[in-house]
């Protein structure tokens, strides 16, 4: 029977569970180690289709849609000989000079830099928040602002910060976002140990102005956004690329309504915050 | 010319101490985990130490492969961010190690000063008319500069 996907499988993709399994069988075959063939798209899985994808595409972006030139690609290959592995067997197909390569190492594959993800395959149904829309929905955090963090003094809103564990870390935020980063967090860790175990954070609530800025409120200033790393390294701001870490556990936030920044104009794939749909329940409940 | 003056504290792993004196006299320490016999220092020196705002670039293959942005004092980084390949690591330094901070307002300094460090050197390339190294470490502050929002 002939292999086939229904949904997009690897970064940004569906990754439904019976396609990464096809995925992985046949990347399997061609001398690439998807990890364990168990249907999740974890790590080991997008680093062997960008490796993969690494003979073929200048720029891999980890992900193969059905019907796609990587689809194409994976289906038409010939299979390994028993006891092969792909470069060994691909001479012609030689890496590019920015091509991913083979570390065999999960907590360096994380920063593993790929293409961000088109627009249309992350926050889907979400919408980002202004200043101005925090503002109205949760009031003002403090009368003034400095390029420094500074605490809340809106007494309402102070009241409502908590500092929790998130494993790994502390973070320090308003209290309904915390409680939801802690549930988007144990999924990760549930789906994603290997990102999980690599998590850290920039920091969450900073009451101050956006670097340059004599006016713009950050978006940190409510408690409501943070700025994760992995293995300690924070992903470069505006460069196009994103860490594949972030780009695997950005689905998860994704699910429970936290907004990816890097859809911004200015990539910025560090950053996650809630998005308008969370503000607008939470504003309901703090009254 | 190089010594190997190591802090006791690093002598036992990685080399990574070592402290390299530059063409011009100008001993520094590197951070952890840096081979220092492929590093140089662009900024002032005092007292035969680097000090003041500056860059550390690490070669390999006759490529720069990481930056250090920032402060040194007396020769240490003190404040800054490592620019690598794989994005920024950002913070306080002692002795030439990364001191572990998830403090906000600290990672909002050490980009604050990697990128003064980087405008300063921008200047410095521009003064002898180098353009296209004026140009580069002029992005670099920028981006350095907007990395916190």
């Amino acid at each position: 029977m002939a292999d086939t996907i229904s949904a997009s499988v690897g970064v940004g993709g569906r990754n439904q569970r019976a396609d990464v399994e096809t995925i992985q069988r046949l990347l399997g075959r061609r001398g690439f180690n998807p990890g364990r063939v168990d249907g999740r798209c974890g790590p080991k899985t997008a680093r062997a289709i960008l490796n993969f994808q690494a003979g073929f595409m200048s720029r891999p972006d980890g992900r193969i849609d059905t019907g796609g030139q990587s689809w194409r690609r994976l289906v038409s290959a010939p299979a390994m000989p028993a006891g092969g592995n792909a470069s060994a067997s691909r001479p012609a197909m030689a890496m590019p000079a920015a091509a991913p390569v083979p570390t065999g190492n999960a907590r360096s594959d994380l920063l593993t830099l790929i293409p961000r993800p088109s627009g249309d395959l992350v926050n889907r149904g979400l919408v980002p928040v202004s200043p101005a829309f925090m503002k109205q929905k949760l009031g003002e955090p403090r009368r003034s602002y400095t390029a420094e963090c500074q605490p809340m003094t809106n007494e309402k809103l102070k009241a409502q910060v908590v500092t929790a564990s998130m494993g790994r870390f502390k973070v320090t935020g308003l209290r309904p976002a915390v409680e939801s980063l802690q549930m988007a967090l144990a999924q990760v860790q549930r789906e994603l140990p290997e990102v999980h175990s690599a998590l850290g954070t920039a920091g969450m609530l900073c009451c101050r102005l956006i670097r340059g800025s004599a006016s713009a409120v950050s978006n940190h200033a409510w408690g409501t956004a943070i700025d994760f790393t992995l293995n300690g390294a924070l992903d470069r701001r505006g460069d196009g690329r994103v860490q594949l870490g972030l780009s695997l556990m950005a689905p998860i936030m994704n699910q429970h309504g936290w907004y990816w920044g890097a859809a911004f104009r200015t990539e910025d794939a560090m950053h996650f915050e809630a998005s308008q749909g969370l503000i607008l329940r939470w504003a309901s409940q703090l009254g | 010319m190089k010594k190997q003056l190591c802090h006791a504290v690093f002598s036992l792993a990685l080399g990574a101490c070592t402290l390299q004196a530059t063409a011009a006299g100008c001993d520094f320490t590197v951070p952890e985990g840096w081979n220092a016999a492929g590093v140089r220092w662009e900024g002032e020196c005092r007292d035969g130490r680097a000090d003041g705002p500056g860059v550390l670039k690490a070669y390999e293959s006759g490529k720069v492969v990481r930056f250090f942005f920032g402060t040194l004092k007396a020769g240490e980084p003190a404040i800054g961010v490592i620019d690598s390949e794989e994005g920024y690591r950002a913070g306080r330094f002692t002795q030439g190690r990364l001191v572990s901070n998830e403090d906000r307002n600290t990672l909002i300094r050490a980009f604050d000063s990697a990128s003064k460090a980087a405008q300063a050197v921008a200047g410095r390339f521009g003064k002898t008319g180098n353009k296209a190294s004026a140009s580069f470490y002029e992005g670099k502050a920028r981006a350095l500069r907007e990395q916190m929002d």
